[in-house]
């Protein structure tokens, strides 16, 4: 009796409060989230003080410059009104709410992975934002670029990435790495028509005339052979390498808006993930 | 063939070369490699201390304020006789920005001294954080890209 009276009291203590906390828990995972899929790094023109999420980043490719999208919940410029499985479909199938195909520098082949409830968490937080009133730049590509209709064909032949299973124990890191991460669609090389070589996963793209490149960041000797796992939960935390060097270029912004907003577990488990490599 | 080839490649790589060797003998510039070195090996001593791989947290102040007294320094490792190396020639066609980045290092440190002063860990880190960006922000300009 004393129990059930008990449980009573708490559950009218408590019932009234439930719906917000859970509300508050999503939005704290959504945005949590939200950083460890580096969503803010490309979808604000930090170049130009852009409000975040509002979209309008430049990111130059072999391709030409794509410009990102607005993502805050503004109705006419940005995601406002998406349904869940818009937003599902965008997000993880690179299909627009009107059916077109999205260019896969929205890097949704990897996103493909991402789970049901995370990139529902996601988009609850970028619901809450202020909506922006911003309306998207046309992209510039070059003349051999084809339209956003043949990126059906694109996915048909290359997309999503087709990892194998990660081994026992470093599925959170290969989660965080593969999918929310995207780590992949820079540190990976690629082969014919943009597909990643999935068998060199991480193990570096080349730098050329269009493309900076990035390093390897398997557990090769050009890679991180010689990084101890708290070297690397370091470099993700505050950017500065074993040699007092600190990161540059994309990577610092990954680091500023994705990898240092984790917790050390997360980053612990893509250190560990990312050792295991080769 | 072979030699006329073998000589050829040994002609075009010499001026490069010798370009390189005449840096390293041009004291500004070893002056200014030794400086950014101890301003790196300081990071790094930092890192060591804020990853606990050593126990001494009371000389993390000591190493900030290490740094804040060499990064004071960097404003005026650039004379005109100290061109080269891996400075890019803008360093010298914009030196109101140059000093303004320097000063932005410069702060940057101080903020570190006083976290590290203070003790706590996160803002220790942050402070760290940004002093290392401070700098990076500056070789992103003005340093020619490590191959």
């Amino acid at each position: 009796m004393k129990t059930g009276l008990a449980a009573l009291a708490l559950l009218l203590l408590t019932g009234g409060a439930a719906p917000a906390a859970a509300a508050d828990d999503l939005l704290a995972r959504g945005a949590y989230l939200t950083a460890a899929a580096g969503c803010v790094s490309c979808h604000t023109d930090k170049e130009n003080d852009g409000t975040p999420f509002a979209g309008g980043h430049a990111i130059e490719s072999p391709y030409g410059i794509f410009y990102t999208p607005n993502i805050t919940p503004d109705s006419e410029t940005g995601i406002g009104g998406w349904t869940d499985d818009e937003f599902l479909a965008a997000l993880r199938e690179g299909i627009a709410p009107d059916g077109s195909h999205y260019y896969p520098a929205f890097p949704y082949p990897s996103y493909a992975g991402m789970t049901r409830d995370d990139a529902l968490a996601i988009k609850a937080y970028l619901d809450s934002l202020e909506p922006v009133r911003q309306p998207n730049k046309p992209n510039e590509l070059r003349w051999f670029v084809p339209g956003r209709s043949a990126m059906g064909l694109w996915k048909a032949l290359n997309s999503p990435w087709d990892y194998a299973e990660p081994a026992a124990g470093l599925e959170r890191g290969a989660y965080l790495v593969r999918h929310l991460g995207h780590c992949g669609e820079c540190h990976t090389p690629r082969g014919a028509g943009g597909r990643l070589k999935l068998s060199q996963e991480l193990a570096g793209s080349p730098k050329t005339a269009s493309s900076e490149g990035a390093p390897a960041i398997d557990n090769s000797p050009d890679g991180l052979a010689d990084w101890a796992l708290s070297d690397i939960e370091f470099y993700l935390e505050l950017g500065m390498r074993p040699d007092g060097d600190f990161s540059s270029g994309g990577m610092a912004a990954v680091i500023e808006d994705n990898t240092s907003q984790l917790t050390p577990a997360d980053r612990q488990a893509i250190a560990r993930y990312l050792k295991n490599l080769r | 063939m072979l030699i006329r080839l073998t000589a050829v490649c040994v002609a075009l790589a010499l001026p490069f070369g010798a370009i390189a060797h005449e840096n390293q003998k041009n004291p500004e510039i070893r002056y200014r490699h030794a400086i950014m070195e101890t301003l790196s090996n300081q990071f790094v001593a930092m890192g060591l201390i804020l990853q606990a791989k050593v126990d001494r947290p009371d000389e993390m102040a000591v190493n900030a304020r290490a740094l804040a007294e060499n990064v004071r320094l960097i404003a005026g490792l650039f004379p005109d006789n100290s061109k080269g190396a891996k400075a890019l020639p803008l360093i010298w066609d914009e030196p109101e920005k140059v000093a303004q980045a320097a000063q932005r290092a410069v702060d940057a440190a101080d903020a570190l001294v006083a976290a590290a002063t203070d003790g706590n860990r996160q803002a220790i880190a942050r402070a760290f954080k940004a002093a290392g960006d401070s700098c990076k922000g500056c070789h992103e300009r003005y340093k020619e890209a490590d191959d």
